[in-house]
């Protein structure tokens, strides 16, 4: 019977996975590495330059290897308001809380609702790649230069005192482990040289973090709480190098998110799982190379637009979710409105259902239903 | 083994610690005899998680005079494995003493130690002060 089962699962898949040409609404959402994604590369190796100096370094270095006068893939993203204000770098910052300092210490003022604005992630790419659909197999020298922020996010009231609370009794908890360590502390005084494998024993095997890892886990429950809205953007744009000498504008791209999630646990801890989601994106993609029905690399604009309702009980959502495609102005092949469901099994592994209309399909009805599952565990974590 | 030369006065020798890290931290500082077996003296600690210590007077020139300055940092991370494991690398601390003949000198390159899965950093920066 397992085997059945496991059978039928793969075969739901593979119709599922089947459908891999549709755009699909999580497509449209403001990516991580705008650069990147415009030019549809994933690059394996990325340098986060933490300073100025390091950025121009890997651009240098990969200068130097290159044979044509052109860095072999070089992929890079950094943050600059880090580079102007590297002492600003704490956790406050990094959880969009507003702080003000008080007798040296630092105090919660509430949530910071534009922070994302001034952490503006850019991503660079300088790759070699064919993106003109033409006879030639010759790859173009292509620099793509992307921008990505969080304008505005707003989370429930309690989100910032609960955080506030929680951190700072972390870290009187966190100096009391400290206190409590005194003799691990001097014998690394006195030892400073001790072999990393006898110290990380020592520290990570020996050392208290019980009344800590409590705190942490109520602070990850804080964090995975989902904003009331939240507003983000990205911008893209590739330059190509064709031939030896001549450079044009290739593609340009720009994204928008708004969600909002509405709790629906009122009169709980906050912590709960449960809510109303609304969630719109779109984007706008130009390529001026892009094979045409004639047979020709033409230019192409694209202009996708989507939203998604859905509401969601710990493991279980269901929901609407509607998206449209203009291509050079005029409707597309990829509209639809369907019903999804979803129930999570387990980490990675998901139940799905979609039902509902494609209008342009030749077979207008779309009715899906299957398992899909991942690897890899990307989750926070926040304990050992 | 870096040093920093207090004199041998009452001068007020002062510390400040500036970690830069986007996890939760807690610093504590102690001064000891290093050929004694005690636990030494506590001289300063953070006050919030940011595990930063504000410039704050840890003794007297004479009293410090061929102690060690030991400053222990812990530090938990948050965020998804990569940004963690990003952030491991990234995370730094700088180390101000001022007061002594030596004047205001800071200091960089602390130990650190990571666990497996990145999810805690240990920081510690032995500094010797002498005459």
């Amino acid at each position: 019977m397992k085997q059945y089962l496991c059978f039928l699962c793969l075969i739901l898949s593979a119709i599922a996975g089947g459908q891999g040409s549709t755009v699909r609404l999580k497509d449209l959402a403001v990516p991580n590495s705008p650069a990147f994604v415009l030019v549809d590369v994933s690059p394996s190796v990325i340098q986060h330059a933490h300073v100025p100096k390091e950025f121009v370094l890997g651009i240098a270095q990969s200068f130097q290897n290159s044979s044509n006068g052109f860095p072999q893939d070089y992929s890079a993203q950094f943050t600059p308001y880090w580079w102007l204000k590297p002492g600003g770098r704490s956790v406050y910052s990094l959880l969009g809380l507003a702080t003000a300092k008080e007798a040296n210490k630092t105090i919660v003022k509430g949530e910071d609702h534009f922070s994302g604005l001034k952490l503006v992630s850019v991503s660079v790419a300088f790759i070699n790649k064919d993106l003109i659909p033409d006879t030639s197999a010759v790859n173009q020298k292509i620099v793509s230069l992307g921008v990505k922020t969080t304008v505005f996010k707003v989370y429930a009231k309690n989100y910032a005192t609960d955080l506030a609370t929680h951190i700072d009794d972390w870290h009187t908890k966190a100096l009391e482990e400290l206190n409590n360590s005194e003799e691990l502390q001097a014998e690394l005084a006195r030892n400073p040289e001790m072999p990393e494998a006898e110290l990380k024993m020592k520290l990570f095997k020996n050392f208290d973090f019980t009344k800590t890892d409590k705190i942490l886990k109520r602070i990850n429950k804080i964090i995975q709480r989902k904003p009331l809205f939240s507003w983000d953007i990205a911008g893209a744009y590739a330059h190509y190098g064709i031939g030896d000498s001549a450079w044009r504008s290739g593609r340009y791209g720009a994204w928008t998110t708004v969600s909002s999630f509405l709790p629906l646990d009122i009169g709980g801890d906050g912590n709960s799982q449960h809510y109303l989601g609304l969630n719109l994106v779109a984007r706008y993609l130009y390529d001026k190379y892009q094979l045409a029905k004639t047979g020709i690399a033409e230019s192409n604009t694209c202009f996708d637009i989507g939203g998604k309702i859905t509401l969601e009980l710990d493991k279980f959502s269901i929901g609407v979710e509607a998206l449209h495609r203009y291509n050079n102005g005029e409707l597309g092949d990829q509209n639809r409105t369907v019903g999804v469901l979803n129930y999570k099994m387990a980490d990675n592994l998901y139940l799905r259902g979609a039902f509902g209309k494609n209008f342009n399909a030749p077979d207008k009805l779309i009715a899906l239903f299957g398992i899909s599952w991942g690897f890899g565990t990307e989750t926070i974590k926040l304990e050992e | 083994m870096e040093t920093y030369k207090v004199g041998i006065g009452p001068q007020p020798i002062k510390l400040a610690v500036d970690i830069d890290t986007l996890g939760l931290a807690a610093s504590r500082a102690i001064v000891l005899i290093v050929a004694s077996t005690d636990t030494g003296k506590a001289v300063a600690h953070s006050k919030d998680a940011t595990g930063d210590i504000a410039k704050k007077v840890i003794g007297k020139a004479s009293e410090l005079e061929g102690k060690r300055l030991s400053v222990f940092t812990r530090i938990d991370l948050i965020g998804t494995d990569e940004e963690r494991k990003r952030e491991a690398e990234r995370t730094t601390a700088t180390y101000q003493l001022e007061g002594g003949i030596d004047g205001n000198l800071k200091f960089g390159d602390s130990r650190k130690i990571v666990n497996d899965e990145f999810t805690r950093i240990f920081l510690h920066k032995p500094i010797d002060l002498i005459a």
